[in-house]
């Protein structure tokens, strides 16, 4: 039995507590629970998309790894012809057409001389490393990039001769090589010392002579 | 920055209120009582009154700043009552409350209501109204700060219930209580475990007083002090100034009785008028029963150098400040 009839409006009524370090315990707890929970919610969240994520990648992977492994392999033989394709190309850019030289030089080739021997050299070297020394306690310096391979050509024609004017002869037919089509090609003909000379035959006579021009052809880097 | 709100969110379901201090705006003055709670029970911990209405909350004394504030409000044209509706509890929507209690304009005023008892075919309530000016006046002190206001109640309402918290007896009697303000009369008919009238009578104690003084021809207060202080033999005209009260409560002590058949045997009185117990001896002659005067800082146990012999003596005048503490202490929750 209570006479108590409170007038009090319910927005009138104030929060009595004082701000009390308990108050604050509460509040910081309250708070830092708050984070953590947002953290591990976030967390959460984020494993749980991931996992969906992934599952789904792992149904397209399944999907796909035949047709993946398929192309990988075909992308293996592509990348080997490619290879072969592109030395092919190589091959084919720095083949020489001897068909121009030896037609430019059975025209211009001298009557009075007679060529016995045409021979056509074609070499691909790999040119040396050159390691640095290191010195003593040091530590080794690294070793250069190999070079690329070259090409090399040469042309070696061997001729007799018993004109009275073999030697002029013989020297305007090494000036074949220093005019056209052997200018962007020969770099030097040379008729090498005692390549000009007495026939050696048993049966050859006081005029017959023998003589030899070597042709250094432009190295190509492949 | 009001963080009232924070706070009350993280006071996780609330928590018992302990320590209260109840205020008694009344056409005297304002008087203050604060109360705690602790180990032996309620305390009371500081006694505070001041004649001048307190509109700034800084003359209130730092020891009585309690963390809650009980506010008990008493006007002349505050309304308490205890109406039968002959209606269950659930369909009082469309009652016109304002009509039954004679108000004429309810937006004026600030109306609550208890159900006192309900069964199928009637509600008690207990319905309180005060002027909307006057509720806003008590709270505009409390407006931020502590003490925070955590009720608003009549007067008189909150002085019987403070009377009937201290008074467990009251519970299994039927009793007449009275609470006699400045300007109000307040009483309350009790049967056993159950409210039975409440009204409001504008028959305060000034209006007793000024009609003696006119009798005795003296003024108010010296007509208080030589018949208080037995000074004078007034017997008759005391009779006569209380007359108009005690015609109220024998109306309504014989309502009780033919609807309660049951007789109230003994008086229970409050407010600042009974300082001197001769005061209640018209109302024992006229009711024809026993009289007790209720003193609530005799009655209840104080702290240490909180209260001396001459406040206790007059702790009459503090009913309403301590109901309407004891009424926040006794409805927080445990």
């Amino acid at each position: 039995m209570k006479l108590r009839v409170n007038l009090i409006a319910e927005k009138e009524v104030r929060d009595c507590s004082v701000v009390t370090p308990r108050f604050l315990i509460r509040l910081t707890g309250a708070l830092v629970a708050t984070a953590v929970l947002a953290v591990f919610g976030w967390v959460f969240i984020v494993s749980q998309q991931r996992a969906t994520a992934l599952k789904a990648e792992e149904w397209k992977w399944g999907r796909l790894e035949s047709d993946f492994k398929q192309a990988q392999a075909l992308s293996k033989r592509l990348r080997a012809a490619e290879f072969i394709v592109a030395d092919l190309d190589v091959w084919r850019t720095v083949r020489h057409k001897w068909s121009d030289d030896l037609t430019a030089i059975a025209v211009a080739f001298p009557e009075t001389l007679q060529l016995t021997d045409l021979s056509m050299t074609r070499a691909t070297v790999i040119p040396a490393v050159v390691i640095p020394k290191s010195k003593p306690g040091a530590k080794p310096p690294r070793s250069p990039p190999p070079s690329p391979p070259e090409f090399r050509t040469s042309l070696r024609l061997t001729g007799v001769t018993s004109s009275p004017t073999a030697e002029d002869d013989v020297a305007g037919c090494r000036k074949i090589f220093t005019e056209h089509p052997f200018t962007n090609t020969v770099t030097a003909a040379v008729i090498p010392p005692g390549a000009f000379r007495q026939d050696p035959a048993r049966n050859a006579g006081p005029n017959d002579r023998i003589f030899e021009i070597s042709c250094t052809y432009r190295v190509i880097t492949l | 920055m009001d963080v009232s709100g924070i706070k009350s969110a993280f006071s996780f379901g609330g928590r018992r209120l302990r320590d209260v201090v109840g205020f008694d705006f009344g056409a005297s003055g304002v008087r203050a009582v604060r109360l705690a709670t602790g180990r032996e029970g309620v305390v009371v911990s500081g006694v505070w009154s001041a004649e001048a209405p307190l509109t700034d909350p800084l003359v209130f004394p730092h020891e009585m700043r309690a963390r809650a504030a009980a506010i008990a409000v008493s006007h002349p044209d505050a309304v308490a009552r205890l109406l039968f509706i002959p209606r269950p509890a659930s369909k009082l929507d469309d009652v016109p409350f304002a009509d039954l209690l004679g108000i004429a304009d309810p937006q004026a005023f600030r109306m609550a209501m208890e159900i006192a008892h309900s069964h199928a075919s009637e509600t008690h309530v207990l319905l309180a109204a005060i002027p909307e000016t006057d509720a806003a006046a008590a709270l505009h002190p409390f407006a931020q700060g502590i003490p925070a206001p955590q009720s608003l109640e009549v007067a008189g309402l909150a002085a019987i219930n403070g009377l009937i918290l201290c008074t467990p007896a009251i519970e299994e009697q039927s009793a007449i209580l009275l609470d006699l303000g400045a300007e109000v009369a307040t009483v309350a008919i009790t049967t056993p475990r159950r409210l039975a009238f409440v009204r409001q009578f504008r028959i305060g104690a000034n209006t007793i007083m000024k009609k003696l003084g006119e009798r005795l021809g003296m003024d108010a207060e010296t007509a208080r002090e030589a018949v208080g202080g037995g000074v004078v033999d007034a017997t008759e005209q005391i009779r006569a100034v209380f007359d108009p009260l005690t015609n109220q409560i024998i109306l309504g002590r014989d309502f009780v009785s033919r609807r309660f058949n049951v007789r109230p045997d003994h008086v229970y009185v409050s407010g600042g008028l009974f300082r001197s117990p001769a005061w209640a001896q018209p109302l024992q002659v006229a009711l024809d029963v026993g009289v007790t005067i209720w003193n609530p800082l005799a009655d209840l146990p104080a702290a240490s150098g909180a209260l001396d012999a001459e406040t206790v003596a007059e702790g009459c005048r503090f009913a309403a400040a301590v109901g309407a503490a004891l009424g926040i202490l006794e409805n927080t929750p445990a």
